[in-house]
């Protein structure tokens, strides 16, 4: 139902006439985004009413008091760069927030940043190297941090040493579903924004979760992120041609690329890189997610690709980058890799300066995703999980790959050989995230149907081997659309999806804050199996 | 190629946004960091060229239908390319090729932006986009006593194009080429009130067939004077003669050269010396023109196929047009040249430059955001402490001269022929 004519003019009082539109025209790119078509059957969801873009808390705030004063169902986005940020089973008001994009501090002594939502991960990047800071590195150097530290996912391919997400949000500024305003953390106390537990109330786990609201339970609109030591230099310097941009390692960073005997070596020589905190960034990606990352082209990947050179050396291979703050720490942590290479019977893989660069800008920026993800088929489908138990996650690795592998030899997903993705988390003892990346053509129905029917299987499967559930159950939006997820796992798991519905039904008393990718806010009578 | 054709890359689009951005690679500043002018003012989605992707995609579809709205859309935007450079450093989609069909299936639908149809009326009048009476188009020359390639053979012939015929206060470009090129002892001509347009900037606003026909006027007029060589100072020109004559299959057995890669010639050749010493520090603004989108054409008729399964290979290999390719050193290299002149560069250059406001016909029907998007450009210049930005393109010199005059600055706009002179 569109918007009624008071409402619309209520609406546009806040913000201006410039700012809100419901044009279909322009409506039209609010309905069209990557993963769509996984649920809706066509890239298009359902069309939203309108489309506001509020300048300040004070907009977002008086927009969503009008929501619940009119019934108007209304959710926010930043960059809107997945099926949850914009796509609902109806259409509701969507609220973009690219006009909020300041960063409005950086702490250099204390090592936070204060940002509005838009503020990109490319962007914070670049002002914090300045004082010799970095900002974990989001899914995309377009993407959202305050996005992913507080309402969606999170993950990051330096995580180990920058934190994922979740873990990432200190001070924040949160437009409750009902209009309210709180401010968690330190800020709640007006003792500012370093902390974001007490003084001041410690709601991290209602804000966010494991993974985030996906847009479900409010809006928020500051966030103070943590900031680590950043040992390059305050501005890279970049080479070459599009799309074979290359940039020189700094020299207090090392990349490389490490092949093993086996899988098993290979989680193993991951498991003590881990525990020994050698990482800025390690992750299993693959043979062709690391072609793809080092070509300009479909057509160059697939050269290098039937040479068969790479599935051959890298099946068994994991990127690591590592920094030092010294000379001495270097000496350090290059001793500790090379006796890890030693137990493991593992060798360093000789990759030229533009593979080289190819893995740092990824694991600093997360640029190289579209070229990794998108460019291969069009989409991809990925069901994630994240777990402090390193062992459910290799078991997780093994049974992805298995299923993947299936429906890639049959030519309906790409055939690329990938093993499950894995990345190395911040809990370095054992932790790990791990990913199966399906590349499919969002233009061929079998080969939708195909990543539909994997993510279905594996979600089946995990479930029944009772693999990794808590974090599996709000790991991937993708997965929790219409919280059907939920419904599956919670049983399984303290019944945590009854909690996660009276927190939805607590604070969001009018159901406006739209969550078909949170939790329904009524209960499943025949949850789906 | 009708826009239908181009829909397995509209419903690609996974709406990463890079289009809006600077490549991340190359960003230096956050407050320099996005590339396209038209999101930066517009803000709505729609007004990038994701937006516009998704608008064509669901136009074929009958989803929408034309508006006042849509119109806007699509051509409040500059077509100057970062976008496609952003979006073509990490994919294998066609973003601007996408957004020319578009307009130009608006035109063939017979939706028109009001605001063109001054110049496009005449350009079928008079020749022109300039709405100005052709039989004026040499008077820019007056006095030169350059010769007339239609009546005298000669070597060089030298196109002024639209901008610089008719825009008298930028005469004194095309009149000191002519002065200084004659004095370089190269046999040149002009076509006087004969010349006529490119075609190139209406076929960006969607009016292909314009294009067609200046194209075959212009190789007519070409073949029939026996020039061996022709030489403008406008990078649209250019850009028209030697990559879209030749995207539309006619282009000319002439050579065409910017004036900027004729004098490097020149000099290399020690035909032009720069020995006077010229103490300034300056920037240089590529134009969209002469650098992205002058990268040669490559032609491709192939089709998309499939191996290992799904992953989308063309059949034959096609090679991108990325924006690489285009002549950026040749104008800096000439600055250079010239004896006391310090050249500072901006956040944004080369393929991913900023424009400066002008293309796409946003400087006939949207005035106030050719200006905006100039000012920008000016504010980039001003940080790097530059005491003058120079471009090679009578277009942006324009519309940055217009800027200028809304500024509180110092900083000056010239066009790289008149620092050129002043070293010689």
């Amino acid at each position: 139902m569109a918007l009624t004519k008071e409402a619309y003019r209520a609406l546009e009082d806040i913000v201006g006439a410039r700012y809100l539109t419901e044009e279909a025209a322009v409506l039209e790119g609010y309905c069209f985004v990557w993963g769509n078509e996984m649920f809706f059957g066509d890239r298009f969801s359902p069309r939203p009413h309108a489309v506001i873009l509020p300048g300040s808390t004070e907009e977002v705030q008086a927009i969503v008091k009008l929501c619940n004063r009119y019934a108007i169902e209304y959710k926010a986005h930043a960059s809107g760069f997945c099926s949850a940020a914009l796509a609902g089973p109806k259409g509701f008001l969507s609220i973009e927030l690219r006009r909020m994009n300041r960063i409005l501090e950086i702490d250099e002594k204390n090592m936070f940043a204060v940002i509005e939502p838009c503020v990109t991960a490319g962007e914070l990047l670049l002002e914090a190297m300045k004082k010799g800071l970095r900002s974990y590195s989001g899914s995309s150097p377009t993407s959202s941090i305050v996005a992913s530290a507080t309402s969606y996912i999170g993950l990051s391919s330096s995580q180990i040493s920058a934190g994922y997400g979740g873990r990432n949000p200190l001070g924040v500024e949160w437009v409750l579903p009902d209009g309210e305003i709180l401010r968690l953390g330190s800020l709640g106390t007006g003792a500012g924004w370093f902390t974001g537990d007490g003084p001041g109330p410690s709601l991290r786990g209602i804000m966010r979760g494991h993974t985030g609201p996906s847009g479900g339970l409010g809006v928020i609109t500051k966030a103070a992120v943590k900031l680590v030591p950043w040992y390059g230099p305050a501005k890279m310097e970049t080479k070459g041609k599009p799309p074979s941009y290359t940039v020189d390692v700094p020299e207090n960073f090392r990349v490389f690329t490490l092949i093993f005997p086996s899988r098993e070596k290979l989680y193993e020589a991951f498991g003590l890189i881990n525990e020994e905190a050698i990482a800025f960034a390690c992750s299993r990606r693959g043979p062709f997610t690391m072609v793809a990352g080092m070509t300009g082209s479909n057509k160059e990947a697939w050269e290098i690709w039937k040479e068969g050179y790479f599935q051959k050396k890298c099946a068994n291979s994991l990127a690591l980058i590592m920094d030092a703050s010294s000379r001495r720490e270097m000496d350090y942590k290059e001793k500790v890799l090379e006796k890890i290479l030693e137990r493991t019977e593992g060798e360093m893989f000789p990759e030229n300066a533009h593979g080289q660069s190819a893995r740092f800008v990824h694991a600093l920026t997360g640029q190289g995703g579209v070229k990794g993800v998108f460019r291969a088929t069009g989409s991809f489908s990925t069901g994630a999980n994240a777990d402090e138990a390193l062992v459910a996650m290799l078991k997780a690795n093994e049974m992805g790959y298995e299923v993947k592998q299936t429906f890639g030899k049959r030519g309906v997903v790409l055939d690329d050989d990938d093993p499950t993705w894995l990345t190395a988390t911040e809990e370095n003892t054992s932790g790990a995230h791990q990913e199966f990346a399906v590349r499919y053509d969002p233009l061929d129905p079998q080969s939708i149907k195909g990543a539909a029917e994997i993510e279905a299987i594996l979600g089946k499967l995990w479930l029944e081997k009772n693999i990794d559930i808590a974090s599996f159950a709000g790991a991937f939006g993708l997965l929790a659309y219409g919280g059907k997820i939920h419904e599956m796992a919670g049983p399984k798991c303290l019944d945590y999806h009854i909690w996660m519905r009276k927190i939805k039904n607590a604070f969001d008393p009018n159901c406006v804050s739209e969550s078909s990718y949170y939790i329904k806010p009524e209960e499943e009578t025949s949850p789906q199996k | 190629m009708p826009l239908q054709d181009f829909k397995i890359y509209m419903e690609r689009c996974s709406r990463c946004s890079y289009c809006k951005w600077v490549p991340h690679m190359k960003m230096t500043e956050r407050k320099f960091a996005t590339i396209c002018p038209s999101i930066a003012q517009y803000e709505f989605h729609g007004w990038s060229a994701g937006g516009r992707m998704v608008a064509g995609l669901s136009l074929l579809r009958g989803r929408i239908d034309y508006s006042d709205t849509l119109l806007d859309m699509i051509y409040q935007c500059q077509m100057d390319g970062g976008c496609d450079v952003s979006c073509k450093n990490q994919t294998d989609l066609e973003p601007l090729e996408t957004m020319l069909e578009l307009r130009a299936k608006c035109v063939r639908d017979g939706h028109v932006i009001r605001g063109h149809m001054p110049a496009i009326q005449s350009l079928r009048r008079e020749d022109n986009m300039m709405q100005s009476p052709k039989a004026e188009r040499g008077k820019w020359a007056e006095g030169l006593d350059v010769k007339d390639i239609t009546k005298d053979r000669v070597q060089v012939l030298y196109h002024a194009g639209c901008r610089l015929s008719f825009d008298k206060e930028l005469w004194n470009i095309a009149r000191g080429t002519v002065s200084l090129l004659r004095d370089a002892g190269v046999d040149i001509g002009i076509m006087g009130k004969e010349e006529v347009c490119c075609g190139g900037r209406a076929y960006e606003w969607g009016y292909q067939e314009e294009l067609a026909r200046y194209a075959g006027r212009n190789a007519k007029a070409w073949e029939a004077s026996g020039v061996k060589m022709v030489v403008t100072s406008c990078p649209h020109c250019y850009q028209t003669f030697n990559v879209l004559y030749d995207k539309i299959g006619m282009r000319v057995n002439v050579q065409v050269l910017h004036i900027t890669q004729f004098l490097d010639f020149l000099i290399k050749e020690n035909k032009l010396q720069l020995i006077k010493e010229v103490p300034m520090e300056v920037t240089y603004h590529d134009p969209c023109h002469l650098g992205r989108l002058a990268e040669p054409w490559i032609r491709w008729n192939g089709v998309e196929k499939k191996v290992m399964g799904q992953l989308i290979v063309q059949d034959p290999p096609k090679e991108f047009r990325r924006g690489a390719n285009g002549v950026y050193d040749l104008p800096r290299d000439l600055l250079k040249s010239i004896p006391g002149l310090k050249l500072v560069e901006m956040p944004r250059i080369r393929e991913y430059a900023w424009c400066c406001g002008a293309g796409g016909g946003v400087k006939e029907a949207y005035p106030e955001f050719a200006l905006r998007t100039g000012l920008e450009r000016m504010k980039e210049a001003e940080t790097t402490g530059a005491e003058a930005t120079v471009s090679a393109c009578p277009w942006c010199q324009r519309n940055l001269l217009d800027v200028v005059k809304t500024m509180d600055t110092r900083m000056k706009v010239y066009d790289i022929v008149e620092l050129v002179q002043q070293a010689l």
